[in-house]
C-alpha cells in the first residue's frame, strides 16, 4: 500500500514540477526594444553569463505569474536564421533545440518594431516552423503612431494565427496585457502559421548562400509585404522621418565626423570631470577603512595584509568603478538611441585602413577611459577576428590608470614648463594611438589574416534613450568587473604583498640606534624631534624591509634585464609591484627611494625625492633618457591583470590574454630601448 | 550570373544609382556571409531598394528601414533599374495613390 502511494505520487509531485517550470525566450531583430521589454518583465533579477562555449552573453530573469516562475531567456538579436553572425547562430540554435547546454523555451515572445514590421515579419516566418508557442510583442506602436502609421493588430494576429500584442515597452503600456498573454499562451499553446505551408525548411548557412531563391528568401519577403499590405495603413506624409533630417547631418562624410568628434568630446569630459567626486570618495573610503582596520588589528603581518595587502589592493581598482560606470552609461544610451551605428558608418572608411571596421572604433575611444569596458564593448563587431584584434589592441590605448604615470614622468622632466609637459602628455596618448593602429595592421596581415568585413549596419530610427534601460546595463556591466577583475586583483594583491613582505629582514642596526636615539629624546621631553626622529627611522625601515623582500631580490635580479632601458633595481621593483596595476608604480617608487608610503600623496616631496635619486656612481636615476624610457614603457606594457582577467572572459580562455601580455611586454620592452638609447645618443 | 547581366541593359551596379533612384535587386554577388547579412536585411533578388546617400559607406533603403552598405560590398549587389511600366515599385506607388 505505501509502496503503490509512493509510486503513484512520485511522478505527480514531478509532473507539478514541469509544470511549474517553463522557459520563455524573448528574440527578435536588434533594436527593437527586446531588452526593455526583458527587464519590464524581469526586474532586476538578472543572471548574466556566457552561452556554453562561447563568448555570447546569456541573459536570464525570472518572471512570476501567479504559483509559476517562468525563466526567461533574452536571446541575442537576430534578423534571420541564416546565423550570419555568431549572435544569430546562437539564438537559432536555441531556439532550433540544438543549442548545447541550452534548453529549447517552450514558448517565444517574439519582439517586433512596428515601425519596421517587414523586417520582422521575416524573422517570424523563419521562427514560426519550429512550431513553438509565440505571442507577437508589437513594440513601439507609439512612435508608429505619432508617425501617422496605423497597424491593425486584430488583423495581424488573425494573418499570423498568433496573439499580437500592441504596446510600447519605454512607457510600459501592454506590458500587462503581454504578461496576460504569456500566461495564456503557456496554458493553450499557439503556433504561428507559416507562409505557404510548412513545406519550406529552416534554411541551413550553406544553401542560403547560394541566392535568394535556392533558399525561400524571396518568398518569405513577399508573404511579408502582403501581410503588411492587409494589416498596416501607412499615409504618404510619413514619408519624411526626423531621422532622415537628422541622418543628412550625421552621415554627412564631414559633419558626421565633426559630429562625432563633438559627442565624444562631450562624453569624455563628463567622464573625467563627473567621475571625480566619486572618486575621490571611494578613495576616501578605503583610506578610512585601512585606518578604521590599523586601528582594530594589532600591528603585525596580519594588519598590513588586511590594510595594504587587501585594502589597499582592491582600493585602488574600485577607485575607476565610476569612470567604468559612466563609460557604459553612455555607451549604452549612444547604442539605444540609434547612435551607435552612425559612429561605426562614418568612422568605417577610416577605420578601414588600419583593417578594422567601423565598429570598432567607439569601443577603442572608450579604452582611453578604461580597457575594461572597451574590451566588453567589442561585442558590437560581427566578425570574430576584427573582434579580436581590437581587443588585442585595446589596452594600447592610454587609459586614466596611466595619468598618474604621465603624471610623474613629466613631472621629473619638465617640472616649470607645462607646455613642454603637455607636449609629453599628448606624445604619450598620441604613441598610444599609433602603436595600436600599427600593431592592428600587422596582427590583420600575420596571425588574423583577412581584410575587414564589408560593412552592412541597420541604420534604425532615432529614438529618446531609456535612462532606466541605461542604468540596468551600467548595473549589469559594473557587477560583472566587480566580480571578474576583483577577485583577480584580490588575489594578485595579497601576492604581491606578500612579495613586498616577506622574507622578513631584522631592521638594519642603524635605523635600531634611531629609534633608540629617539626614545631618548622623547624622554628628555623633546617631543617634536623624536617623532621626526622615529619617522626618519621607519622611513629608512620599510626601505630596508622592501628591498631585502622577495619583490626587492627580485629587482636586483631583472636589474640587468632592465639596464638597458635605464633602470634600476628599485625601478625595477616598480615594474613588478605595478604588474597587476599600473598605477602603482607612484606609490611604490615612493618607498624603494625612501620617502615612506605616505610620499605619493605629497607630490612635490616626491618628484623633489625622484630627482634627486642617485646611482652608485653618484649620477642622478632620472635623467632625461630614464624619463622617457619609462614613459615609453609605460604607454605600451600590459602592467593590468583585471583587463587580462576580461580578456580571457571574452575570447574564452588563457590564450590570447596571455598573448596579449606577451605581445605588449616586449613592444614596451623594445621601444623603450629604442627611445632609451635614441635619447642617451642625442644627449 | 553574369550571362544576365550581359544581356540586359538596364542591370547595373547599385553603385551606379542616382540619390533616391528606385531599383530592384537582381542577384548579389558576394561572400557567403556577406550576402546572408545582404539578404536579412531586405537585399534580395526582387526587392526594391532606394539609394538613399550615395558615398562610401552609401545608404540604402529598403522595407523603409536605412542600410549602411559599404561601398567595395555594393559593388557586388546588381540591380535592374526601375523605368519601365510594370516596375513592381511603380504599380505599388500608383496604388497608394
Amino acid at each position: 500500500m505505501t509502496s503503490d502511494s509512493a509510486t503513484v505520487e512520485a511522478p505527480e509531485a514531478s509532473d507539478t514540477e514541469a509544470r511549474n517550470r517553463f522557459t520563455l525566450a524573448l528574440c527578435g531583430n536588434p533594436n527593437t526594444g527586446k531588452s526593455t521589454i526583458f527587464n519590464n518583465l524581469t526586474g532586476l533579477r538578472v543572471q548574466t553569463a556566457n552561452f556554453p562555449g562561447t563568448t555570447i552573453e546569456k541573459k536570464t530573469g525570472t518572471m512570476k505569474s501567479g504559483d509559476r516562475t517562468i525563466s526567461v531567456l533574452d536571446l541575442p538579436g537576430m534578423y534571420s536564421f541564416s546565423a550570419a553572425t555568431a549572435e544569430e547562430r546562437i539564438s537559432a540554435e536555441v531556439l532550433v533545440g540544438n543549442a548545447e547546454g541550452v534548453a529549447q523555451p517552450d514558448a517565444v515572445v517574439a519582439v517586433i518594431d512596428a515601425e519596421n514590421l517587414e523586417r520582422s515579419l521575416f524573422l517570424i516566418s523563419q521562427l514560426a516552423e519550429n512550431k513553438l508557442p509565440i505571442v507577437v510583442a508589437l513594440n513601439m506602436v507609439d512612435v508608429a503612431q505619432r508617425r501617422g502609421i496605423k497597424i491593425n493588430a486584430e488583423a495581424l494576429s488573425e494573418d499570423l494565427g498568433c496573439p499580437v500584442v500592441p504596446m510600447s515597452a519605454r512607457n510600459g503600456s501592454g506590458i500587462e496585457e503581454l504578461r496576460n498573454e504569456i500566461e495564456h499562451l503557456l496554458e493553450v499553446g499557439f503556433v504561428a502559421r507559416v507562409p505557404g505551408g510548412s513545406g519550406e525548411s529552416v534554411c541551413a548557412s550553406v544553401s542560403a548562400c547560394n541566392t535568394c531563391s535556392e533558399c525561400p528568401f524571396t518568398a518569405r519577403y513577399t508573404w511579408a509585404e502582403e501581410v503588411t499590405r492587409r494589416c498596416v495603413e501607412i499615409p504618404h506624409e510619413a514619408k519624411e522621418h526626423n531621422t532622415e533630417k537628422i541622418d543628412k547631418f550625421l552621415t554627412h562624410p564631414f559633419i558626421g565626423l565633426v559630429a562625432f568628434a563633438a559627442i565624444i568630446l562631450a562624453v569624455f569630459y563628463l567622464i573625467f570631470s563627473v567621475a571625480s567626486v566619486p572618486m575621490d570618495m571611494i578613495d576616501a573610503l578605503f583610506g578610512h577603512a585601512g585606518d578604521f582596520a590599523s586601528r582594530v588589528i594589532p600591528d603585525g603581518d596580519f594588519q598590513s595584509l588586511v590594510v595594504d595587502g587587501i585594502i589597499g589592493g582592491v582600493g585602488g581598482i574600485l577607485v575607476f568603478l565610476p569612470q567604468i560606470c559612466i563609460l557604459f552609461f553612455f555607451l549604452a544610451l549612444l547604442e539605444s538611441s540609434g547612435y551607435q551605428a552612425r559612429a561605426a558608418f562614418v568612422m568605417d572608411r577610416l577605420m578601414r585602413r588600419v583593417g578594422l571596421p567601423g565598429m570598432s572604433f567607439v569601443p577603442l575611444l572608450s579604452a582611453h577611459a578604461c580597457a575594461i569596458p572597451a574590451i566588453m564593448a567589442t561585442r558590437v563587431i560581427r566578425d570574430p577576428r576584427d573582434r579580436l584584434v581590437t581587443i588585442l589592441i585595446a589596452p594600447l590605448m592610454s587609459c586614466s590608470a596611466r595619468i598618474p604615470v604621465y603624471a610623474m614622468v613629466t613631472a621629473l622632466l619638465f617640472p616649470d614648463d607645462p607646455a613642454k609637459a603637455a607636449l609629453v602628455f599628448t606624445g604619450a596618448y598620441l604613441l598610444g594611438i599609433l602603436s595600436a593602429l600599427v600593431v592592428a595592421f600587422v596582427f590583420k596581415r600575420t596571425i588574423l589574416p583577412g581584410e575587414s568585413k564589408p560593412l552592412v549596419v541597420d541604420l534604425p530610427s532615432y529614438r529618446l534613450p531609456s535612462l532606466k534601460a541605461a542604468l540596468i546595463y551600467t548595473y549589469d556591466r559594473a557587477k560583472v568587473f566587480v566580480q571578474q577583475a576583483g577577485t583577480v586583483i584580490l588575489v594578485i594583491s595579497v601576492v604581491l604583498w606578500a612579495l613586498a613582505t616577506y622574507p622578513k629582514s631584522d631592521s638594519p642596526e642603524s635605523v635600531v640606534t634611531m629609534y633608540t636615539e629617539a626614545e631618548q629624546l622623547a624622554d628628555a621631553g623633546q617631543k617634536m624631534e623624536a617623532a621626526e626622529l622615529a619617522a626618519e627611522a621607519s622611513r629608512l625601515d620599510s626601505q630596508s624591509a622592501l628591498e631585502k623582500s622577495a619583490a626587492g631580490r627580485l629587482g636586483k635580479l631583472i636589474e640587468p634585464v632592465v639596464a638597458p632601458l635605464g633602470f634600476d633595481w628599485q625601478i625595477g621593483i616598480g615594474i613588478i609591484s605595478s604588474f597587476a596595476a599600473r598605477e602603482v608604480i607612484v606609490s611604490t617608487l615612493s618607498i624603494v627611494y625612501g620617502l615612506g608610503e605616505e610620499g605619493a600623496d605629497e607630490e612635490v616631496g616626491l618628484y623633489d625625492t625622484l630627482r634627486e635619486a642617485k646611482r652608485i656612481d653618484g649620477s642622478p636615476v632620472f635623467t632625461s633618457a630614464t624619463c622617457i624610457s619609462l614613459l615609453v614603457f609605460y604607454v605600451l606594457a600590459m602592467q593590468c591583470l583585471p583587463t587580462q582577467a576580461i580578456t580571457r572572459r571574452e575570447t574564452n580562455g588563457w590564450k590570447w590574454a596571455i598573448f596579449q601580455l606577451v605581445y605588449m611586454s616586449v613592444l614596451a620592452y623594445s621601444a623603450a630601448f629604442v627611445a632609451y638609447q635614441v635619447v642617451l645618443r642625442m644627449g | 550570373m553574369p550571362e544576365i547581366t550581359e544581356n540586359k541593359d538596364n542591370v547595373v551596379h547599385l553603385e551606379s544609382l542616382r540619390p533616391h533612384q528606385l531599383a530592384t535587386v537582381h542577384h548579389v554577388d558576394a561572400a557567403c556571409d556577406d550576402m546572408e547579412r545582404l539578404m536579412a536585411m531586405g537585399v534580395c533578388e526582387g526587392q526594391t531598394v532606394e539609394l538613399v546617400q550615395c558615398g562610401d559607406p552609401l545608404i540604402l533603403k529598403v522595407f523603409g528601414s536605412r542600410v549602411g552598405v559599404s561601398a567595395r560590398l555594393a559593388k557586388n549587389v546588381w540591380v535592374e533599374l526601375c523605368e519601365s511600366e510594370d516596375c513592381p515599385m511603380n504599380q505599388s506607388t500608383e496604388s497608394d495613390e
